[in-house]
Parts: C-alpha cells; structure tokens; sequence
C-alpha cells in the first residue's frame, strides 16, 4: 500500500507502474481471501492500463484472468466467466487462435462450466475442445496436459448424457496410459473401472464385467488380492453379475 | 438347458465376488464392520434369488447382527435387512 502511494506521489495515476503494483496488490487481496478489495484494484489497474496500452493489450488480458480467479475463488462464477472470456478475446487478437494462452484460458473457462453452480456442459465441452485442439497442434505440449484435457472432456460427455462419446475418450485415454505408464498401472485400472461403470449404467453388463475384470486384473497385481480396491472391484463385478441375471 | 446354466454361472460368479471381497473386508475392516455387513447382505440376497434361502439366512443374520450392533435397532438399514 505504501509503495502504491509513493508510485502514485512521483509518477501520477495513470502510470504503468501504478497499474502493474495494484494488479499485484489485488492478487496478494485474493490470496488473503479478500476477494472484494482484489477485484477494486484489479479493476483500478485494468483503467489504468487502459489509459496507456491499448485495449486489447496481453497485459491487460492478464489482470482480467487473475480477475476472473478472484470472483470464481469469491464463488462469483457469472463474473468469473465475464472475465474469463474477455481475456480469451484479447489473447485471441493479441496472440492468434492457435495460442497456448488461449488453450490456457479456455481450459479455465471449461473448469467453471463444470461447475454444479453454472453447469454448462455443452459449453464446457466446447472449450475444453477448443483447448485440446490448441494443445495437440503445439509440439511442446507436455502430454499429461493432452490426457488430462482427454479426461475432463470424457467426463464432461459422460454428465451430459453421451456416453458413446465419452467411452471414445477413455478408450484413447487407455491406449495413451499403457503406453506411456505401461499395462499394469494404476491409472489404467481406474480408466477400465470408469468405463466399466458407464457400461454398468448404460446397462450393458456383458461390457461392464469385462472392463470390470480388466481393473480388477490390473489392482491384484499392484496392490495384493488381500487390499480393499480389489475387494470393492470385486463388490462390483457381483452387483453386475447380479442385476444381469 | 443353456439359460439355466448360463443363469447358474452368473450366480456362482456373483456369489465368487462377494465372498472373496468379504474374504478381504473381514481381513481389512474387522468383522464387524458395516462394510462387511453389506457384503454379508449381498451374498444373502444372491443365495435368495438362487432359491438357496436356507444359506441365504445365515448371511442376512449375520448382516443383521453387525448392523444392529453399529446402528440400533431402530436404523432403516437394519429394517431393510
């Protein structure tokens, strides 16, 4: 705060200085909880930037992001996704389509529609579709990003009703795993278990018991037959082998 | 002939889970955990539905005894049991 007042005593209000110390300061605000303080000198930096950068300045599309941060974190998911999205429309002009920095941000915006509060599947699908695209075409993408994306897209098909797509996903998501963790991991066994319960809640028990069984083949070899993930797989397969009757 | 043993191995396979998960629960959790309770349940329930109530009983009164001693007597799942 002191060092906001001196920057404003020598240099005035409008000073880039100023506007890059009260974006900082917002951000110490958010990370204290005091998200209505942080979102008064975000919003105070973004004028000032606005005085001096151009509209659609990358630094300015920075303090609506970690603007956009302290309304979600202050459960204010309307203006989270204002902000989110205004930010996306500047790294689009500024950095073009295909950016990491869009990925980045639509990933972000993907998370909030997945929110039980703002539920939008279609809408979060869209962007983390959009993310996924932006990612696989960058060469230094880290694919843990690429499968993580795969992932919440899956599941995002999976709520909304689409399980043909979202068992696609996974199916991938399987091939990718083994290959980069080998078959015996944990992360394959619980990609079979998830896509065993869709079959098992679509109703197709036959599939259900063989994606079942492959989970259940995987946790016996890395945890022992005597660990309680075997025995709840194995709860599992006799609820299925049970309804299917 | 084919239903009837496909519908008998169905059992036998869902009757092989539940015991070898009750196997490791009992292991895991204790005897008297409402965990296995369930379990006992389920088996209970298979060997109804496979006509062997007989065998069936033992493991609802098994369930039923955990679950009396864990919740009272007066709790829904001990009723449901």
């Amino acid at each position: 705060m002191i060092s906001l007042k001196i920057r404003k005593f020598i240099k005035g209000d409008e000073d880039l200085s100023v506007a890059e110390t009260l974006h900082n300061l917002a951000k110490l605000y958010d990370s204290k909880n005091e998200y209505d303080k942080a979102v008064v000198c975000f919003k105070e930096s973004i004028r000032v930037k606005k005085i001096i950068l151009a509209n659609d300045d990358n630094s300015i599309a920075d303090t609506l992001y970690h603007m956009g941060s302290a309304h979600e974190n202050n459960s204010k998911f309307d203006s989270a996704i204002g902000c989110f999205e205004e930010a996306r429309r500047i790294r689009i002009i500024e950095n073009g389509d295909n950016n990491e920095t869009v990925a980045f941000i639509s990933n972000r915006l993907g998370k909030v529609y997945m929110n039980t509060k703002v539920r939008n599947l279609e809408q979060a699908i869209l962007y983390f579709e959009d993310a996924l695209y932006i990612y696989k075409q960058d060469p230094e993408t880290n694919e843990a990003t690429v499968m993580k994306l795969m992932s919440r897209i899956a599941n995002a098909h999976d709520s909304n009703g689409d399980s043909e797509k979202s068992v696609s996903f996974y199916r991938d998501l399987i091939r990718m795993k083994k290959k980069k963790l080998g078959d015996q991991h944990e992360e394959v066994s619980n990609l079979f278990f998830i896509l065993a319960n869709i079959m098992a809640k679509n109703e197709d028990f036959n599939k259900a018991i063989i994606y079942y069984k492959q989970a259940l083949k995987i946790r016996q070899v890395i945890y022992g037959k005597n660990h309680l993930s075997v025995a709840n797989t194995r709860v599992c397969i006799g609820w299925t082998f049970k309804v299917y009757e | 002939m084919g239903i009837a043993f496909c519908k008998r191995k169905m059992f036998d396979e869902a009757l092989d889970n539940f015991k070898e998960a009750l196997r490791v629960k009992e292991i895991k959790l204790g005897d008297d955990d409402l965990e296995v309770a369930s379990t006992l349940f389920q088996i209970g329930n298979v060997l109804e539905n496979w006509e062997k109530s007989d065998i069936g009983i033992d493991y609802y009164e098994k369930s039923v005894r955990i679950r009396r001693q864990k919740l009272g007597e007066d709790d829904l799942l001990v009723a449901k049991t």
